[in-house]
C-alpha cells in the first residue's frame, strides 16, 4: 500500500498532469490585498514554518514574493524558524534575480527570531518597527536601507502575510490587527487552515491560502506555474487513493459484519 | 527609542570603539545585573522569596498590560512605558539565546557521556558530533568567506541533508494517514456516516480532480452548489467554522483564566512549587 502510495504521488509528478484549478474566494481575498496595498507601505511576510512543511508553505511564500515584487511593492521577510529563514531568504534571492529587483531596495529579511520572542515583538514592533528589528539577517542596519525608507510604525506597514505550520495567527489578530487594523493575509498548512475559516468570516484576515492547493490557486491568479501548480495534480491523486482505500475498507467492514450476523 | 533607557555599556563605551569592546561592554552589563539579581534573591529569607517572585511576575506582567491599555501621545504613538516594552523585547531575545547555548550543553553532555562510557548505541551519539562538528564548520565558513566552496559545502549540508531529512519525516506523516484512513472512516453509525461523508467532500474539493469531476455542473445556480469545490467551501466556511468558533470561546475563557492565575501567581502544581 505504501509503495501504491509512493506511485500515485511520484507519477504525476514526473508526467504532468493537467486539471483544472478553481480559484475560491479566500484566495482571491489575497491577491486582492496585495493589490490594494499602498506602494509607499511595506508588507511583512511572516515565516513560521521549517523543511518539514516545505511543501505547502513554500509555494505559498513564493507566489506572495512573486505578486509583491512584480507589482513593485517593497516586503520584509521575517523569520521564527531557523530553516524558514533559511529557504525563504533563498526563494527571495531568486524571485528577486528573475524579477530584476535588488536586495535592501525592494525586499529585506529581517531574519530570525525565537518563537517565544513573538509576544514582546508584537508588543513593541508597532511603535517603532526599525527598533524593533534593528538589523537584517547579515547585521547590516536597517535604517541604512533604502526598503526601509519611511517605515516608522504600524501605520507604514501595508499588508502582514502570515505563512505558517503552527497556526499563531490569533496573536497577529490580537495585536496587530485589532488595535490597529493592519490587513492580515493568511498561509497555514492545510491540516490547520479549517481554523481560520473563523477569522475569514469575521473579517480578521483578508484571505487565506490553505496548504499547497492555495498556493496552487495563487499561482493560477499570478498566471505561474510553478512546484504547487505541479504537485496539485499529485495531490489529487492520492486523495484519491486515500478515497478508494476507504471504500474498499468499507466494503470489507460491512461484509465481515454480515458475515458476523 | 531604544537609546531613551541606555544600559551601562553607553556610558562606558562610546560610538566608534571595536567591536570586542562592545561585547565584553554587553556581557559586563549582563554579569552586574544578573550578579545583582542573584545577590538579591540570596539576601532575602527563603520566606519571603516566594512572594518576592511573585511581585516582580506582577510587576513584569503589568508592564505589558498598562502600556497596552493606557492611551498613547497622538504625535509619537508612544506612552511612558512604551520604551520599556522595546527594551523588555531585546532583553527577552537576549534571554532565550541563553537557552540556545544552553541546549547545546545538554546535547554534547549527553551524546558525549554515552560516547565517553560506549554505552549501548554509542556510535549513533558519536554521528551527533560528527553532524554537528560538520554544520558548524559549514556554517561558520560560509559567513566567513564568499569562497564558492564554502556556499556549495553549506548548501549541501543544509539542503541536501537538514531540510531533506526534515521534510522526509514530516512526508512519512502521509503513508500513515493511508493506512489509517481506511481503518478508522467505518461506517459504524449515523454521525460517522455523516462525518465520512463531509471527510470525502472536502477531500475531492480541496484538490482539482474534485473540480474535473463535476465540472459538468453549470457555475452558477442552485446545481452549481454541488460542485465539490463550492460545497467543501461551504462544509469549512459554515458547519465547520461554528463547531470550532464554538469551541475556540472555551479555549480563550480557559486560556484568560490560566493566564490571570500564573500572573497573580496562584497557579500551584509543577512549575510553580513541587519541584519536578
Amino acid at each position: 500500500m505504501y509503495l501504491l502510495l509512493a506511485i500515485v504521488i511520484a507519477v504525476p509528478l514526473i508526467w504532468r498532469m493537467e486539471l483544472p484549478i478553481i480559484v475560491s474566494p479566500a484566495v482571491r481575498g489575497v491577491y486582492k490585498a496585495v493589490e490594494k496595498m499602498p506602494s509607499d507601505k511595506l508588507a511583512i511576510i511572516i515565516i513560521y514554518w521549517g523543511s518539514g512543511t516545505t511543501a505547502e508553505n513554500r509555494p505559498q511564500v513564493e507566489a506572495l514574493m512573486r505578486h509583491l515584487m512584480m507589482r513593485g511593492k517593497r516586503f520584509a521577510v521575517l523569520a521564527f524558524d531557523p530553516q524558514g529563514n533559511e529557504f525563504s531568504y533563498q526563494s527571495g534571492e531568486q524571485i528577486a534575480k528573475e524579477l530584476g529587483k535588488t536586495y535592501g531596495v525592494d525586499w529585506v529579511q529581517w531574519g530570525y527570531r525565537p518563537p517565544a520572542n513573538l509576544l514582546p515583538l508584537l508588543l513593541s514592533f508597532p511603535k517603532d518597527v526599525i527598533g524593533a528589528f534593528q538589523t537584517d539577517h547579515k547585521g547590516k542596519k536597517l535604517a541604512d536601507m533604502p526598503v526601509m525608507r519611511g517605515v516608522k510604525d504600524i501605520k507604514d506597514i501595508g499588508l502582514l502575510a502570515d505563512t505558517t505550520s503552527v497556526g499563531e495567527l490569533d496573536s497577529w489578530i490580537a495585536y496587530v490587527h485589532g488595535p490597529y487594523r493592519t490587513p492580515i493575509v493568511y498561509g497555514p498548512t492545510a491540516v490547520i487552515a479549517p481554523e481560520a475559516f473563523n477569522s475569514l468570516d469575521a473579517g480578521q484576515i483578508t484571505g487565506l491560502l490553505a496548504g499547497m492547493k492555495g498556493a496552487a490557486e495563487y499561482e493560477h491568479l499570478l498566471n505561474e506555474k510553478g512546484f504547487a501548480t505541479r504537485a496539485a495534480s499529485a495531490l489529487s491523486t492520492s486523495h484519491v487513493l486515500i478515497i478508494v482505500l476507504i471504500i474498499l475498507g468499507n466494503i470489507g467492514y460491512i461484509s465481515s459484519r454480515r458475515r458476523a450476523e | 527609542m531604544a537609546s531613551r533607557f541606555p544600559i551601562f555599556t553607553h556610558w562606558l563605551i562610546k560610538p566608534g570603539a571595536p567591536w570586542y569592546a562592545w561585547l565584553l561592554g554587553i556581557i559586563g552589563d549582563f554579569l552586574i545585573i544578573g550578579g545583582a539579581v542573584f545577590l538579591l534573591l540570596q539576601l532575602v529569607p527563603s520566606r519571603w522569596r516566594k512572594g518576592f517572585i511573585a511581585v516582580l511576575t506582577f510587576a513584569a506582567g503589568l508592564i505589558y498590560s498598562v502600556e497596552f491599555f493606557a492611551p498613547a501621545d497622538p504625535k509619537t504613538n508612544a506612552n511612558l512605558l512604551t520604551g520599556f516594552v522595546q527594551q523588555l523585547g531585546i532583553a527577552t531575545n537576549v534571554v532565550y539565546s541563553f537557552a540556545l547555548g544552553l541546549g547545546v550543553y545538554n546535547l554534547l553532555r549527553f551524546h558525549g557521556l554515552n560516547v565517553a562510557r560506549k554505552r549501548p548505541g554509542w556510535h549513533n551519539n558519536l554521528a551527533f558530533f560528527i553532524a554537528f562538528a560538520a554544520m558548524l564548520f559549514a556554517g561558520l565558513w560560509s559567513q566567513a568567506s564568499d569562497a564558492k566552496a564554502a556556499k556549495n559545502l553549506y548548501d549541501m549540508l543544509f539542503e541536501g541533508i537538514v531540510a531533506a531529512l526534515g521534510a522526509t519525516m514530516f512526508s512519512t506523516i502521509g503513508f500513515f494517514i493511508v493506512s489509517a484512513a481506511y481503518r478508522a472512516f467505518r461506517i459504524r453509525s449515523g454521525e460517522a456516516t455523516l462525518m465520512l461523508a463531509a471527510a470525502f467532500v472536502v477531500m475531492l474539493g480541496q484538490v482539482p480532480i474534485g473540480a474535473y469531476l463535476t465540472s459538468s455542473l453549470p457555475t452558477s445556480g442552485f446545481w452549481s452548489n454541488l460542485r465539490f469545490e463550492r460545497f467543501s467551501y461551504w462544509i469549512l466556511n459554515q458547519p465547520n467554522m461554528a463547531a470550532w468558533r464554538g469551541m475556540s470561546f472555551g479555549i480563550e475563557i480557559g486560556a484568560l483564566a490560566m493566564a490571570l492565575r500564573t500572573w497573580l501567581s496562584l497557579e500551584r502544581g509543577s512549575f510553580f512549587e513541587k519541584e519536578l
